[in-house]
């Protein structure tokens, strides 16, 4: 039986005995991780019997064989397979046929296309439940990542949880790690959520520009030559090159942008409806602001100007950074 | 080093060796055998750092000395050798030449100074048992040890003496949640103080290929980390597996009511067959009781049924229970007597399995689900 997630997770809040299996598949590993983890806290085994490197098409009785045999000591026990496949299809027939089991298996799976065996066995069979991970809605980020933040224990102060958000890039997978990070950092749990203060969750967050970086950023795209002079001199002595990359990185997202504005798009709309999402918010006023400025033409040309500051300075007897600072210096300038 | 040694007498050695050396290993050292000749004979060491076997065999040694050269290949030269032939072995710029009538080898060595020895340090429990008693222990237990690295303290044999028990067993338990194997024996002198230990698989394999090749007796010494086996001119030493081993007791019933008799070798050609309907896809054996008879059947969703009544002493109330026929088989394979016990509770509940109240040997089996 398919169901949304928020049913599929539901159901496990109180999980039918008579369910025999649980599927998670979908394109967005992240989401169906997520999913196999409230799965595996729900069923709580004390045991699990992992089948993933069982060659199931050989011996597909294997399933079914652990699904329907009792622990000698008594422990719930959950049988797994990561990663399964239309290979699997057969074995999980044999489980969903079977008069009676005694485990539930919780079987994880990629995209399965809609013609997929385990899928259709899946989808339409009453004793399993079936739920896929697409790429979450941009709307939902918000709700997303309080739950996994309460899950962790982590309290998120203002702006951390757009922070978490774009530094995950809408993995799921990612955002529990981040903020396992954190809770670790912080000597947290769900029984005793904490508090990451912002320096710390700057240091810890991965891809979470720092200020500094994100001004210079900014001043770039807006071209203000003394603002970016100004950050450029905070830089001091250190290589250029991430400077190079991570402007080539904004460049990038300008371009893809600018694509859409050329192709009929406001500037608005265009950056509204990116995917992924646009984060921080203010982020999104910043390059709105700024494509007016940015030619498809001129960006094709700073980005190539910076991919070629950067082979100058791994050249030998290369003047070094002033070149990568020299090249962001011109891509900012306004063009007459 | 210099020697000349009897090539039916290095080859078993080394078959004993090599076995325990790892095909594959990310450490060279752990590849090679240690070859120390000393006056009395030569001495061949092999270890995977969690076992280490030692055995001295007689060799004319001429210059004494010590080096180590890969296991395996120097094991398949000796034994490509012709029978009868005498093998000298000699050492000389880190390489090892082995010659037997024409044919000459010179192998790569590394020092023995980076050999690992993991076999040392006090054994404070020593006591001995008769091969015969180990082989049986060992075969009475092992096939119930669990294969799943995730429960790692039930990859072994867990040996003890348990207290109040009266008079004292030596008691041998294995399990892999779904089935255990449990045999006792008196508890031999010296083993009155022994700590609960977890013998691990590769070293009761290894143990008990020794023991094909040896009658007589087997010295045991125990420390709360190693075991070590002495079986004729072969010393085994084991690290133990740390961990605790779960309260069996709780799961050997004690309150079955539902008795039955059969000839195990009947029950077992009967599950043999009837499963032949299954081939590789299901497993389970439905038993159904009934009074004086067990029908045992199979469902197979593509082939059909298959179902075999069979004689046996029941006269409880019938009902059916599911069983893994190759777990099933495995325990009625221990059975030596013309009639076993099985002693049933209900399809949920862990199944005795004994040859008799005063076997040395019990099993424990969960039903299947079916």
């Amino acid at each position: 039986m398919l169901l949304k997630r928020a049913a599929w997770l539901a159901a496990l809040e109180a999980p039918d005995p008579r369910v025999r299996l649980w599927l998670a598949f979908g394109p967005d590993t992240g989401g169906v991780e997520a999913l196999a983890a409230a799965a595996r806290r729900a069923l709580s085994a004390a045991a699990t019997t992992d089948l993933g490197g069982v060659p199931l098409a050989e011996a597909p009785g294997r399933l079914l064989e652990a699904a329907a045999s009792l622990s000698l000591f008594g422990e719930r026990q959950l049988v797994r397979i990561d990663g399964a496949g239309d290979e699997a299809a057969e074995a999980v027939r044999l489980l969903l046929e079977a008069p009676a089991v005694a485990n539930p298996v919780l079987v994880t799976a990629g995209n399965l296309p809609r013609g997929s065996s385990l899928r259709q066995l899946a989808e339409a069979h009453p004793l399993a439940r079936a739920v896929a991970a697409y790429e979450p809605d941009a709307r939902e980020w918000p709700r997303l990542v309080a739950e996994a933040a309460m899950a962790a224990g982590v309290l998120l102060g203002p702006g951390q949880d757009a922070a978490l958000w774009a530094a995950a890039d809408g993995n799921l997978q990612v955002l529990a790690a981040e903020l396992a990070k954190l809770a670790t950092a912080v000597a947290a749990s769900p029984e005793r959520p904490a508090r990451v203060p912002p320096p710390l969750f700057s240091a810890l967050v991965a891809g979470s520009p720092g200020e500094s970086l994100d001004r210079l950023l900014d001043a770039l795209v807006a071209g203000d030559l003394p603002a970016l002079d100004r950050e450029l001199q905070a830089w001091g002595s250190e290589s250029s090159i991430p400077l190079l990359r991570m402007a080539g990185r904004r460049l990038l997202l300008l371009a893809a942008l600018r694509r859409a504005v050329d192709a009929g798009a406001t500037p608005r709309t265009a950056v509204e409806a990116r995917r992924p999402p646009v984060f921080p918010l203010a982020l999104r006023d910043r390059l709105v602001a700024a494509l007016p400025r940015w030619p498809l033409a001129r960006l094709e040309a700073a980005l190539a100007a910076l991919v070629e500051a950067e082979r100058a300075i791994k050249r030998s007897r290369s003047p070094g950074d002033l070149l990568g600072r020299a090249a962001l210096l011109v891509a900012a300038a306004p063009r007459p | 080093m210099k020697l000349v040694v009897e090539r039916a007498t290095l080859l078993k050695a080394l078959g004993h060796v090599q076995s325990v050396v790892e095909r594959r290993n990310t450490i060279p050292i752990l590849s090679n055998v240690l070859l120390v000749a000393e006056p009395a004979g030569l001495r061949l060491m092999a270890t995977d750092l969690d076992m280490q076997i030692v055995e001295t065999v007689p060799a004319d040694v001429e210059v004494p000395g010590a080096t180590t050269v890969s296991a395996h290949t120097l094991f398949d030269i000796v034994r490509k050798l012709p029978d009868g032939a005498q093998v000298a072995l000699s050492q000389a710029d880190r390489r090892v030449t082995v010659t037997a009538g024409r044919a000459r080898f010179q192998l790569q060595t590394l020092p023995r100074e980076d050999f690992p020895v993991i076999g040392d340090g006090d054994f404070p429990v020593t006591f001995e048992l008769p091969a015969e008693t180990l082989r049986e222990l060992i075969d009475k237990t092992r096939f119930a040890i669990s294969t799943e690295e995730t429960r790692y303290y039930l990859n072994g044999i867990f040996l003890h003496a348990p207290a109040g028990v009266s008079p004292r067993v030596l008691r041998a338990v294995a399990t892999d949640g779904h089935r255990l194997a449990r045999f006792e024996l008196p508890l031999p002198e010296g083993a009155e103080s022994m700590p609960d230990v977890i013998v691990p698989r590769k070293c009761i394999a290894e143990v008990r290929k020794l023991l094909d090749e040896r009658d007589g007796t087997v010295a045991i010494a125990l420390s709360p980390t190693k075991i070590r086996f002495t079986i004729g001119a072969a010393v085994l030493t084991s690290k133990l597996i740390e961990g605790s081993f779960p309260d069996y007791s709780r799961v050997i019933p004690t309150a079955n009511d539902r008795l039955l008799r059969i000839d195990p070798h009947t029950l077992a050609e009967g599950v043999d067959r009837v499963t032949a309907i299954a081939s590789d896809k299901v497993r389970a054996v439905k038993l159904s009781l009934d009074h004086d008879r067990v029908t045992l059947s199979v469902t197979s969703p593509e082939n059909g049924t298959a179902s075999e009544e069979l004689p046996a002493d029941y006269g409880a109330p019938g009902f059916d229970v599911g069983f893994n026929s190759r777990y099933l088989l495995d325990i009625l394979a221990q059975v030596e007597g013309d009639q076993v016990e099985v002693h049933l509770a209900d399809a949920a509940a862990p199944t005795l399995i004994r040859e008799g109240e005063s076997a040395k040997a019990l099993y424990v089996l969960m039903p299947m689900r079916v």
